[in-house]
């Protein structure tokens, strides 16, 4: 968000809010009344809930109606991309305006014109859809292709596509910092390079088979360009993409079709009840092959241990086996295998080479949980009721490569690297002579005199963690504050970390 | 590597080069400590030595390469100096220039908004953008969360409104997930 340039929020709740009544001036205004409209009318029609729901996603940019359980399923079957209208939507709607406007070519200046019909509906169709920054950016680019292919100047698509993160990149900085630019540009950008190879490699006489096979081969590329950077920010790789894809886009450009004319029938005039019926069964069958290749789970790769460096190493790999297939030189080849070398030693075998061994207390309200990290294997203990669905636990393991990991009780003494760590509990235990502890953690608001543990212990460090009382936790912090003793409280801090 | 790339025969796309050099300033901006004006000077300057290798080459009839470095590196100056200027505290009115908002006393505010967000358990959440703070006029873009039982209208989006509030919270300490942040000692 400091991205966006929002560094404040604002919490409101019960206070006096007093609408100003404004006509809407701007474009935003008029698009967010042409929506209204549009809204209203859909509202008349029989569809179910979550169809209007994906016909507003779908049509109208609106996507706060979907519901997180189609969310996620969409996710895990890879199809993601199909509920934000992004680049595929808006290539969707040009093919499918090209299409229409291809008669016009006949005339004369029908480039021209039909240039300038195409330039209008994508805009009026950014404008209607709230123009999100996705959006824009789709349009930007796909206009800047339409503009090139009639000037028929330079029809080196690269170069297109350059220009047009160029333009974006000088209007909006921001956008580089952006997942949503960076999945479109990677997969844009892999379609056009990759996709010539995988064509000279195989394809079919028959044209319907043919067009099927094109699916293929760009979902394909797509994926194998937007590959790194999903497992960097998802942990997750959808193993049944292609088959999603090979069905939802055809379904897709359907659904666009017959939605926009349902948008323009219904302002017009009362649609045809078969084309609102058929509209519905075509939403509600794309959803539910959707939710049975995300209940595959067998194909989902998830908690994909992915950081930066891969991130980048497997990019410089991808360009310079895109180099290596144009021209194949010995040194292009040697380039490749440095890079692929230097993948294999700094993401695979570096990390488990390297001893990092670390404890941490995580922060959980009522509970306690400590983790110990030895390499690649994670020992928790805690006192949850069940240890499914900590996110937290999830996210740690995921950003320490742990590949395995067990469960036991928490115990009263820990050594962690040379130190002596003592657990007081709500029994309030700590005056074992034979044990001298350097650190002292406090669980479960044990009633002690702080003051006279400090005295008898002499700790360097004490922690207390989320299932401490709050009231305990404040007179705690003014103790050790007064007696001058380091502490680290897991509700304001966050986790105690340690590595040796 | 950067010696590699600009190596590599094979890619005969001028601009798809200076994008990529556009993003390097952009990546870099964060870390480079030039007030806006001296880098605004800097790209002038790069201009007009560009221009006059131009009109020099052309009137000799000479070919050189060696500028190409002083294109790149006039796109990483563009990058870091469009990066700092889209920043929103380079404008003066921005409302993180205000001393007194992040105190507890009341404020009235006045703003527009711009984009409702998905909502949460508890709140409608929305982008606004900001007018007044009491009686300075501002700019800038903050996020508004309502609580869902204060009141039941849904706010379109460009609707212009009067509100007091409480005081600011700094963003970056909320959205940090709490086991996120860790402190090694």
């Amino acid at each position: 968000m400091k991205r966006q340039g929002i560094f404040y929020q604002v919490f409101l709740k019960d206070q006096a809010i007093l609408a100003i009544p404004q006509s809407p001036k701007t474009i935003t205004g008029y698009a967010e009344t042409i929506r209204e409209v549009l809204h209203k009318h859909l509202e008349q029609l029989p569809f179910k809930v979550i169809e209007r729901a994906f016909i507003k996603a779908l049509l109208l940019g609106q996507r706060q109606d979907i519901s997180s359980n189609v969310y996620e399923a969409y996710k895990k079957a890879g199809a993601v991309h199909i509920l934000a209208i992004s680049g595929l939507h808006i290539g969707i709607l040009l093919l499918i305006l090209q299409f229409i406007l291809k008669p016009l070519l006949y005339f004369r200046h029908g480039k021209f014109v039909s240039l300038v019909i195409i330039l209008c509906v994508l805009w009026s169709f950014a404008i209607i859809a709230g123009l999100s920054p996705s959006v824009v950016r789709a349009v930007t680019m796909f206009s800047l292709f339409a503009i090139v292919k009639v000037l028929k100047r330079s029809s080196n698509t690269i170069n297109t596509l350059a220009v047009s993160a160029f333009i974006l990149l000088l209007a909006r900085p921001g956008f580089c910092f952006d997942v949503g630019f960076q999945l479109s540009y990677a997969a844009v950008a892999s379609i056009i390079i990759i996709k010539p190879i995988l064509d000279s490699w195989w394809h079919f006489k028959n044209r319907i088979f043919n067009w099927f096979l094109d699916l293929l081969k760009v979902s394909i590329a797509a994926q194998i360009g937007v590959l790194p950077l999903s497992l960097y920010y998802f942990h997750q790789f959808p193993g049944l993409f292609f088959v999603t894809n090979m069905v939802v886009v055809p379904f897709l450009i359907i659904i666009l079709c017959l939605g926009i004319a349902t948008l323009i029938l219904v302002v017009i005039h009362k649609p045809q009840e078969f084309l609102v019926n058929s509209l519905g069964r075509l939403i509600q069958f794309m959803n539910r092959f959707v939710e049975w290749i995300a209940s595959k789970e067998t194909f989902l790769f998830e908690q994909i241990s992915f950081d930066l460096t891969a991130l980048v190493i497997s990019y410089l790999i991808l360009f310079w086996v895109g180099i290596f297939y144009h021209k194949k030189t010995f040194k292009n080849l040697m380039i490749l295998g440095v890079c692929i070398l230097s993948f294999q030693v700094f993401v695979q075998q570096l990390p488990a080479l390297t001893s990092k061994n670390s404890f941490v207390v995580f922060h959980k309200t009522r509970h306690s949980v400590f983790g110990f990290q030895f390499n690649q294997r994670l020992e928790i203990h805690h006192d949850l009721d069940a240890l499914n669905n900590q996110r937290m636990l999830e996210d740690y393991k995921i950003g320490a490569a742990i590949k395995t990991q067990s469960t036991d009780s928490i115990q009263r003494l820990y050594k962690i690297d040379d130190k002596l760590l003592l657990v007081v509990d709500s029994l309030g235990i700590y005056n074992i002579k034979s044990v001298n502890p350097q650190w002292v953690l406090l669980r479960q608001s044990p009633k002690i005199n702080l003051n006279r543990l400090i005295d008898s212990l002499q700790p360097e460090f004490i922690i207390w963690d989320g299932s401490n009382y709050k009231t305990y936790q404040e007179r705690w912090k003014k103790t050790c504050t007064t007696k001058n003793i380091r502490f680290h409280q897991t509700s304001e801090k966050g986790a105690f970390l340690v590595r040796y | 590597m950067v010696w590699l790339f600009l190596s590599v025969k094979t890619i005969q796309y001028p601009i798809l080069k200076l994008t990529i050099f556009l993003v390097i300033g952009i990546l870099a901006s964060d870390y480079v400590f030039i007030s806006e004006w001296t880098l605004l000077g800097g790209i002038g300057v790069l201009i007009f030595v560009l221009i006059q290798i131009y009109f020099y080459c052309k009137k000799n009839k000479k070919t050189v390469y060696w500028p190409s470095f002083l294109v790149l590196l006039l796109m990483v100056l563009l990058g870091v100096f469009v990066c700092k200027i889209h920043a929103p505290s380079f404008s003066k009115s921005h409302y993180s220039h205000l001393k007194n908002i992040t105190n507890k006393d009341l404020h009235q505010l006045e703003f527009v908004i711009k984009k409702r967000l998905k909502p949460t358990t508890y709140n409608h959440r929305y982008y606004v953008e900001l007018l007044k703070i009491d009686s300075t006029l501002v700019s800038g873009t903050l996020l508004i969360n309502l609580s869902k039982d204060s009141t039941t209208a849904n706010f379109k989006v460009n609707s212009k409104i009067l509100t007091s509030a409480q005081p600011f919270r700094k963003l970056n300490h909320l959205s940090i997930p709490i086991n996120l942040i860790t402190k090694p000692i």
